[in-house]
């Protein structure tokens, strides 16, 4: 593989990390979120 | 922040094996051996102090009637011991052993997030200096249990604030750790490392990953509302003010029974390295176990309230959550067969690593078996808080998780260190250790069938008996641990050097590498040819 494919690749692969890092952080904070908002949900109820 | 594969020659300058120096090197760390080396010290750490608390719980019920420490403080024990056992020492150790071994068996350089690595160790330090730190408080140290389970826990003095903190803080080490390791598993792998090519361990802890960024923001969404109940006026669990405390129990095991298998699944991904290395062969039924293990964790998830039968719910209920506990006995099952089956005909031999696995192989069977005791509703109404669930889940963690670390332990220390640690003392260990884990935790099974009570620090005469050998058990066991960290500063210090394969039979990308590794593990990717070699499961 060339240098500058190289490059690309690196910069695609940082950009994939980035998504499936924050897309799993999200996730997290709904599974926070959304336990605290059932509880509310069912003490309204 | 993410490392690249990119080849040495495309950097503006090349720092391989230029490591910092002095407390830089750890305080600042991005090198996923370094975090990992500090994660293994901390868990190690964590293991004492935690195993100091189990001595206090065990000279207090060497015999009946209080001896040495009142039962506020016994029950803070108690308390602390769990917590520090969970999510000081096993946790931290398995991430540890990821930090280390993740890149090195995927082919990567580093983690995919080097200074988000640093940042969920550094936080651990100060969650658990938190929470010991709540012994010193009035009123002590939490004493409701680890379950935390209202309205008791809310009764805590002020070092109730210390520990929702503290949860906070380890939950979110957890998840930020996690993050990086399944990020660094689906991202980082050499080219041609398929998923199906994965080692089982890397497998075991992508789906341990899975389950820790589910199940973690659970446990902090539900310390975060016992928060606000005691501070805030709210009433999530307050039954005076609508609320309701069994709420508390089904949210708080969402969380718990997914944890047990965050603090097994490595270990059956360590057991599936170790067995055929030993065995001299492949592994059985590699797809299989890779399933048995997605199974077993989307399994974890609908089985809660097998911990909340007594708690009273519908007949449906209860006969939904005994067969979906059962049906965890299956892919358990093939697991099992699998690594037996694996052995079979193999060229075996007894090093360490092995006799800690094949221990593991039949004293977690036992605790797996108490398990599906437990899950029959009529028995568990006679079992619920007896001594009998109190020998149930320590068979599962310590001759089940804790053995699995000391395996892979002992098994990866000369690719770490580059030396041959004293296979004399490291034999000794495993021998004093599961001959005296057994007289601790065998006799709490007779214990608790004839009816005693967990979380107790005083207990009719009739229970003095097997008491007394379980102390003798707990105080073995906990001197013999002091051999496991003297073996690896022995082996760090110096020893036999070793090459790339510190074993006849292992096979994976690690074992490419030099012993011990560069300061950057693959800083080109491995080849078609050298990953081919490496995926012979």
């Amino acid at each position: 593989m060339s240098p500058e494919a190289h490059i690309r690749d690196d910069a695609e692969r940082r950009r994939r990390v980035r998504r499936s890092a924050l897309f799993f952080a999200l996730l997290a904070a709904f599974f926070y979120f959304a336990f605290i908002v059932m509880s509310l949900v069912r003490g309204f109820r | 922040m993410a490392q690249s594969h990119a080849p040495a020659a495309t950097h503006e300058h090349d720092d391989h094996d230029h490591k910092p120096r002095g407390w830089r090197r750890w305080v600042y760390a991005t090198n996923h051996k370094d975090i990992g080396t500090m994660y293994l010290v901390f868990a190690c750490t964590m293991f004492f102090i935690g195993g100091a608390m189990a001595m206090v719980i065990r000279l207090e019920l060497f015999k009946p009637g209080l001896q040495f420490v009142d039962p506020q403080f016994f029950n803070s024990m108690t308390t602390m011991h769990a917590l520090i056992m969970i999510f000081g020492a096993v946790m931290p150790a398995w991430t540890g052993l990821a930090n280390w071994m993740v890149p090195m068996q995927v082919g990567a350089p580093d983690m995919a997030l080097p200074r988000l690595n640093n940042f969920s160790f550094w936080i651990l330090p100060f969650a658990f200096t938190l929470l010991l730190s709540s012994l010193f408080v009035p009123g002590g140290a939490p004493a409701g249990g680890w379950t935390m389970y209202p309205p008791l826990i809310l009764q805590t003095g002020a070092s109730f604030p210390m520990l929702i903190f503290s949860i906070h803080l380890m939950g979110a080490s957890s998840i930020l750790g996690a993050i990086n390791i399944v990020v660094t598993i689906l991202n980082m792998r050499a080219p041609g490392l398929t998923l199906l090519r994965m080692p089982l361990f890397v497998w075991t802890w992508l789906i341990t990953g899975y389950l820790l960024i589910a199940v973690m923001p659970v446990l902090a969404g539900a310390v975060t509302m016992l928060l606000t109940d005691h501070f805030f006026g709210t009433t999530f669990f307050t039954a005076a003010g609508g609320g309701d405390p069994v709420m508390f129990q089904h949210i708080f095991w969402f969380f718990g029974h997914p944890e047990v298998y965050i603090l097994i699944l490595p270990a059956f991904g360590i057991i599936s390295e170790v067995v055929p290395t030993f065995s001299r062969k492949p592994l059985f039924g590699y797809e299989a176990m890779v399933y048995a293990v997605a199974s077993i964790a989307f399994l974890s998830f609908i089985v809660w309230a097998h911990h909340m039968f007594t708690v009273g719910m519908p007949l449906a209920a209860q006969l939904f959550f005994m067969l979906s506990t059962m049906l965890i006995a299956v892919p358990t099952g093939v697991k099992v067969f699998n690594w037996t089956a694996t052995m079979w005909k193999g060229s075996l031999s007894f090093e360490p690593p092995m006799l800690f696995a094949l221990a593991f192989l039949f004293l977690f069977t036992i605790g797996g078996f108490s398990g599906l005791m437990l899950a029959i509703v009529p028995a568990d109404y006679q079992y619920q808080d007896t001594y009998f669930v109190v020998a149930h889940f320590h068979y599962v963690l310590v001759p089940g998780s804790i053995f699995a670390i000391m395996a892979g332990v002992y098994y990866w220390l000369p690719k770490w260190t580059g030396h041959m640690y004293d296979m004399r003392l490291a034999t000794w260990h495993f021998w004093l250790s599961t001959i005296f884990v057994n007289v601790l935790f065998f006799p709490q099974h007779f214990l608790g069938l004839a009816g005693m009570p967990r979380r107790i620090p005083d207990y009719a005469v009739q229970f003095t008996d097997w008491n007394m050998v379980s102390s003798i058990g707990g105080f073995g066991f906990g001197l013999a641990q002091f051999l496991f960290p003297y073996i690896i500063w022995k082996c760090v210090r110096g020893g036999a050097r070793i090459g790339n394969r510190a074993w006849e039979g292992a096979h994976g990308l690690e074992w490419e590498l030099p012993s011990p590794p560069p300061y950057h593990s693959w800083t080109t990717p491995p080849s078609d040819a050298v990953i081919a070699r490496g995926a012979e499961h």
